[in-house]
């Protein structure tokens, strides 16, 4: 073989390797629709998308192609229905609107939130619309310039005030982000249990306490937990804790005005102790995850669950059985002599989407086009009736909703007020600090002082730098 | 020889590649870790420079000494258990002359299955409740016998242990069995013309032999021991309460849970610099003893 002609073809072969390995992250960032396969409509669409100019062929003057991508984490078993919502709201905006392809990429919510997400947001190409979470990653994707503010958009659709809550995802004034959903944290029991004990849901701590001892006479565990990841420790803890200390008493940790060593908090974890000690949990915990706590509660052996509203959706479906439709919820019970609002509830509108600041002015329009076909009042009953989530804005009509979820929304109006979590106020170091702290209460290796003392040492680090 | 081979160019083309790969996917990572492992930073915002405040932070942050002794009883257990296990299920293999073949792939179908099926399945297993260990202990010894493997912090790292020596062992006997077989038949039958017993035999004729592939399997094994992440991840995520932490997991909480990738990425170096460390200590002893036949 000819020399230079072997060196040719070997070049050619490597570069092409090269080239071919870069193509597959190009495609990624930029154009998601390469998978569709239909070449011909999707080069239009992207050279009108990418430079929305006057070069667009002037015999189609009607439909301007406009592309937007929209990742959502709509992928398990559990959330189809909401899928399903999504890809309606998503269909009927592309059909009002021809010309405009909506491309959908679904993820993992943990690799979405932790990783993904946050990598594309340090570079600067996120999605054109995106699940977001309001609190602590929005203001930090707000400081970096990177979210578009919506609200000239929500003014023009005249739907600022419909809301529930936009506190999550407003900073200095405008909002990033619109919520989808609510939730709060309760306590789920079983109707049928309690009836056949003969007991009630427990008014204070003290009858709580009574109640589970009751519960724990007749072979059952009064509480499900499933302890291996953090949060969902942080949950019940979080009421007690509230409960003691009051939602000032969490603020005033960031500032130093209070700290995690204060009289009111070692009672707070002096009181979560307590329920750990008495072995109100289940056993083994620590190696469960989280599924497993509502599948232990399904089955009967736990006669309560501690945990959010969104489990409803779980506890009214198939996986209830002979469960379903005696399943209560009732807020936790008051602890006397605590400095909290004693009625109040831990409710939030975190989860949402929110949309980036890079889009052109045409595909803004067509994000208003998504945003009045998805928060509305029809979509946000079609999300109570058929996910069950708590709706984000206020409905007028709510024939036709579950009991159980009728109960949730009753003892969300019954609440005196209602906060927002611990680890969405202290830094994120200090949550780890306090989901281990936990761990640690409920493995029984440490007392509720020397938990203390230890997040208050990593508080203590947070607040320096 | 072709004259194509002789020109460097056609060396170079075929090289170039992997080396921009390599480059790409490896030597650019660790720089830039090293990099930001010098900064304070959530990952979005701006950076501030510290110094080198990320590495010395690390040498009394009790958690990340804490997993470091977890990766190291975890190399510790691999090398004090495994390897010898592996070792004498080999042997055995060897010896047996009639379904060969069966042993062979009954040994090698845990490695086939992804780590992160294993890690759930034992999780299964290792229920309090209903898992197969405790049903096997409570019908032997009744209920004080049974054990909460995974969410007792002095049981947990075992039980990942004996989860990972199970997935892990098949390949190594794989590879211990072929250096094993490939031991030439005359050395063997010189041994027994020599009045050789089968003990003798493993210690002093096929131990020697297979030397080589000991040493392979233990820089595999010191080099996987200290990177490992899926099965500790699942089983039990580091806790309960850190007790689990390995240093790649604390590494990923750091860096994304808590939003420090400054001193998630000092956490990711000092790993880099530790197996590396440990691996070539280990290469200069196994070149001091080469074996050949």
């Amino acid at each position: 073989m000819n020399k230079s002609l072997a060196v040719a073809v070997t070049t050619l072969m490597s570069a092409s390797l090269v080239l071919s390995a870069c193509g597959s992250s190009n495609g990624n960032s930029n154009n998601t629709d390469n998978a569709n396969g239909n070449a011909s409509t999707n080069t239009t669409n992207d050279t009108a998308a990418n430079a929305p100019s006057n070069t667009e062929p002037a015999n189609e003057p009607v439909a301007k192609d406009v592309t937007l991508s929209l990742r959502h984490t709509q992928i398990k078993e559990t959330s189809k229905v909401r899928l399903k919502i999504l890809q309606d709201v998503v269909a009927k905006t592309e059909q009002e609107n021809p010309g405009l392809k909506i491309n959908l990429e679904g993820i993992d919510e943990v690799v979405n939130r932790d990783q993904k997400l946050k990598a594309e947001m340090a570079a600067g190409n996120p999605p054109d619309m995106f699940e977001v979470f309001g609190g602590a990653d929005l203001s930090l994707y707000v400081k970096a310039g990177r979210m578009l503010d919506l609200t000239p958009i929500i003014e023009e659709l005249g739907i600022q005030d419909k809301f529930a809550s936009l506190d999550e995802f407003t900073i200095d004034g405008n909002v990033y982000g619109l919520p989808f959903g609510g939730y709060s944290e309760g306590v789920f029991y079983n109707k049928k249990m309690f009836a056949d004990m003969g007991l009630a849901p427990p008014k204070t701590f003290d009858e709580l306490l009574t109640l589970a001892d009751a519960i724990k006479a007749k072979g059952k565990t009064p509480f499900a937990l499933a302890a291996k990841d953090a949060w969902v420790n942080g949950m019940l803890w979080n009421t007690v804790m509230e409960r003691h200390v009051g939602i000032k008493g969490f603020e005033g940790l960031v500032t130093g005005e209070t700290k995690w060593t204060d009289p009111d908090f070692v009672a707070g974890f002096a009181d979560y102790a307590k329920l750990v000690d008495n072995d109100y949990f289940t056993k083994g915990a620590l190696g469960l995850a989280y599924a497993e706590q509502g599948a232990k509660f399904l089955k009967g052996d736990a006669a309560m669950v501690f945990t959010g509203t969104w489990d409803a959706n779980r506890f009214t479906g198939d996986e209830a059985g002979d469960l379903r439709g005696s399943v209560g919820y009732f807020s936790f019970p008051s602890i006397a002599g605590g400095k909290g609002d004693q009625t109040s509830i831990n409710a939030s509108y975190s989860n949402g989407f929110g949309f980036s600041s890079n889009l052109t002015d045409d595909q803004k329009a067509m994000v208003k086009a998504f945003i009045k076909n998805f928060f509305n009042e029809a979509i946000q009953k079609r999300t109570l009736l058929e996910d069950k989530v708590l709706p984000s804005m206020k409905l007028s009509d709510l024939s036709g909703v579950d009991p159980l979820i009728s109960e949730v929304l009753q003892v969300m109006a019954n609440a005196s007020s209602s906060w927002k979590a611990f680890d969405a106020i202290v830094q994120p170091s200090v949550g780890a600090d306090v989901g281990v702290g936990l761990q640690e209460l409920i493995g029984k290796v440490k007392k509720p002082d020397a938990v203390a003392k230890q997040i208050q040492a990593s508080q203590d680090k947070a607040n320096k730098q | 020889m072709k004259p194509a081979l002789r020109n460097p160019w056609t060396y170079i083309a075929f090289v170039v590649p992997t080396l921009l790969l390599y480059s790409l996917f490896f030597v650019y990572p660790v720089i830039v870790s090293f990099i930001y492992g010098l900064y304070r930073w959530d990952g979005v915002s701006a950076k501030a420079f510290i110094g080198i405040d990320n590495f010395t932070r690390l040498l009394d942050d009790a958690t990340f000494l804490k997993s470091l002794g977890n990766n190291i009883y975890f190399m510790a257990f691999s090398l004090i258990v495994n390897i010898p296990l592996v070792f004498l299920i080999s042997i055995a293999i060897s010896k047996v002359r009639r379904m060969r073949g069966f042993y062979k792939s009954a040994v090698f179908i845990p490695v086939v299955i992804s780590t992160a099926t294993v890690a759930i399945l034992f999780g299964v297993l290792y229920d309090y409740d209903s898992g197969l260990f405790n049903q096997a202990l409570r019908a032997v010894g009744g209920e004080s016998w049974a054990r909460e493997w995974l969410s007792n912090p002095h049981l947990a790292m075992l039980s990942i242990l004996i989860a990972n020596a199970w997935q892990n062992i098949g390949f190594f006997i794989v590879l211990c069995l072929a250096a094993i077989l490939n031991i030439p038949k005359e050395i063997g039958e010189a041994a027994k013309i020599d009045g050789v017993d089968g003990w003798n035999e493993t210690r002093f004729v096929t131990l020697p032999l297979v030397r080589p592939i000991l040493f392979v399997m233990l820089l595999l094994t010191v080099s996987g021991t200290l990177k490992v992440l899926d099965i500790v991840q699942i089983m039990t995520n580091g806790g309960p309460f850190q007790s689990t932490e390995v240093m790649s997991t604390y590494m990923l909480k750091v860096g994304f849970r808590s939003m420090e990738l400054g001193y998630g990425s000092a956490i990711g170096v000092a790993m880099f610099i530790i197996t590396m460390a440990m691996t070539g200590i280990l290469h200069r002893i196994s070149r001091t003893e080469e074996v050949h036949f």
